[in-house]
């Protein structure tokens, strides 16, 4: 039970970051409770019980238990908090709080004061994402997009109409997303959910060329894309594994069984 | 140029055929609703529990992608007729709403839109990435080049024996395909820039109807209410987890409508059980939602149900009466069916 609790208090902490705005809600509902309008009266009552029940279901051990063990998990049961309102209790306050203001100076001071109090106490999203304007419309990355077309062609040229390519871990969560034409062993999945043998050789300290060789056969791996390095090429090719060619950075291997 | 061609079109789908709905669902109601935001919620609502009904029979007949595609596309396209053919006159009576709207200088409100936009242009720029995309919109690519529905594993593109229980009964994915195909563009282009220009403002549409749920029409109130959950949301960077960032950094993935759209506009359905304004139409509209929850993500099957298993109790207390729970229980019905057949096939 206690396990449990204090499981739901560093999720929620987890959820409210570093921000003020989970601390604005609590001061809006406890404005509400404060408030003895007469209009709106359900609104509020309404937004202060459905608030309270969602923080009881939520924290108590025996219905977060059930919750997470039996709806919707336990390493997203703060997708639970989704639920609690607090965008919308916060609105509807901090809209009440300017009308409540008598002239039209006094509702533009309110406002304003909102604003900075909510942005100061935030993060500004728009901050933390950029603009690439050599980005294409698909917004997967140009080195991954440039290769899968090199594979394509390749592939093509060679006659080979199924084919499988394995790829470092900054290609295989977009490879897929960009063709589905192109086979891999395994996806993002590999090593967050399970292990891969081809994974777990490309990611060790020295490469083995052989071990990786006999995997490629056991799996029927046909390319390989390793960040370009001429030593790795040399030992690659003792293996088996021809170099033909290099884009953005990266080399595009041919694994020859013969 | 030819990219420019398929984003007009994009657009004219996407708000076209959710508005031209949602106008079918209020002639079919007698309302008299033309207003663009409420329309589109409802219209997307419909076709996501459409797609909902259509979409997961067809995965376990193990329907050619192709064949489901047309028969989603010519369904569609005789729905969307229909209701141009029926509502020719109210069109045009929306139209001329529109510029007695415009006509009344409504300042406060046209900023508004004008900040939807300039955010919808942004993310659309933006170089977004999150790396469940090589799930979800891998889902969607097998499928156009596999020709079959979730039949092929998205990591590997490999035959899987069994359907991804997880995954399978929530195929939003599938949404992106069918746009992929209709404009013969890769799903990740649908997902990554297309479906920002639409999902964004029907995340803020729900807002504004949220604000006409607390203020009626008094757009004075609306408009504030609007720009303060505006800022709210984009200042909401401080956790990965908020409402705010899964609108702003990922709103094309399915958990991401169900966070900044579907779940707030079931608390909106919330504010109108609780004023006892709930007619036959709203609670077969509720149902929809609900429908669109699970067809948008798996978490939308159980925290549907909990939403309004939590708004079932408030409105008993506050009002005393049970008198709704009928009601809300057969809405919660489409979430159990999908819970129990999760725990069927995992």
């Amino acid at each position: 039970m206690i396990e449990i609790y204090n499981l739901t208090k560093q999720i929620y902490a987890n959820f409210q970051g570093f921000g003020g705005h989970f601390l604005l809600f609590w001061i809006s509902l406890l404005i509400l409770i404060l408030w003895n309008h007469k209009t709106n009266k359900k609104i509020n009552y309404f937004l202060i019980l459905y608030s309270a029940l969602l923080m009881f279901l939520f924290f108590c051990p025996i219905t977060a238990k059930i919750i997470m063990d039996y709806c919707v998990g336990r390493d997203v049961y703060w997708r639970m908090l989704w639920l609690l309102p607090y965008v919308a209790v916060i609105g509807y306050v901090a809209t009440n709080i300017i009308f409540e203001m008598t002239t039209k100076k006094k509702k533009a001071i309110a406002f304003i004061g909102i604003l900075l109090l909510i942005i100061s106490s935030g993060t500004n999203i728009y901050s933390l994402i950029s603009i690439d304007p050599t980005s294409g419309a698909a917004k997967i990355p140009n080195y991954v997009e440039a290769m899968c077309e090199e594979v394509m062609q390749t592939a093509e040229e060679q006659g080979i109409e199924e084919y499988r390519l394995v790829a470092p871990d900054n290609f295989t969560p977009f490879v897929r997303q960009y063709d589905a034409s192109i086979q891999m062993p395994y996806g993002r999945n590999v090593p967050k959910a399970k292990s891969h043998p081809i994974h777990d050789i490309l990611n060790a300290e020295v490469l083995d060329a052989k071990a990786l060789g006999d995997a490629f056969i056991e799996y029927n791996c046909t390319y390989l894309v390793l960040p370009t390095d001429d030593t790795k090429a040399t030992l690659l090719e003792t293996a088996g594994f021809e170099r033909i060619s290099q884009i953005a950075g990266y080399d595009l291997y041919y694994y020859n069984e013969s | 140029m030819l990219m420019a061609v398929k984003i007009l079109l994009f657009l004219m789908i996407a708000y076209g055929v959710p508005y031209l709905l949602g106008m079918l669902y209020t002639f079919i109601f007698k309302k008299s609703e033309y207003n663009l935001c409420i329309n589109l919620i409802n219209g997307y609502v419909l076709l996501w529990a459409f797609l909902q009904i259509v979409t997961i029979p067809s995965i376990y007949l193990k329907i050619q992608f192709s064949t489901y595609a047309i028969i989603i596309y010519a369904l569609l396209l005789i729905v969307v007729l229909c209701s141009l053919v029926l509502n020719r006159k109210r069109l045009v009576q929306a139209l001329t709403a529109v510029f007695a709207w415009l006509k009344s200088k409504p300042w406060l409100m046209l900023i508004i839109i004008l900040l939807v936009v300039a955010q919808t242009g942004y993310l659309t720029m933006a170089n977004l990435v999150d790396y469940d995309d090589s799930l979800f919109v891998a889902i969607s690519e097998t499928a156009l080049e596999t020709n079959t529905l979730m039949e092929y594993s998205p990591y590997t593109g490999v035959k899987l024996d069994a359907f991804m229980s997880k995954y399978v009964l929530s195929p939003f994915p599938m949404f992106t395909a069918l746009f992929a195909n209709l404009l013969n563009i890769r799903a990740a282009t649908v997902a990554h820039t297309l479906f920002i220009l639409a999902l964004v403002p029907l995340a803020y549409s729900v807002w504004y109807l949220t604000g006409r749920e607390f203020y009626g029409k008094n757009d004075k109130k609306i408009g504030i209410f609007m720009l303060i959950i505006m800022c709210i949301l984009v200042f909401s960077g401080y956790s990965v987890y908020t409402p705010g960032m899964f609108l702003n950094v990922r709103i094309w993935q399915g958990k991401a409508i169900l966070a900044s759209t579907l779940l707030p506009l079931l608390f909106c359905f919330g504010l109108r059980i609780l004023k006892k304004e709930m007619k036959k139409s709203d609670w077969i509209l509720l149902f929809a939602a609900m429908l669109s929850a699970c067809y948008v993500s798996s978490m939308g099957i159980m925290l549907g149900i909990i939403m309004l298993g939590i708004i079932a109790i408030a409105d008993a207390i506050i009002h005393k009466s049970l008198s709704n729970w009928k009601n809300l229980i057969i809405c919660c019905l489409p979430n159990a069916f999908f819970a129990i057949t999760y725990i069927f096939i995992r």
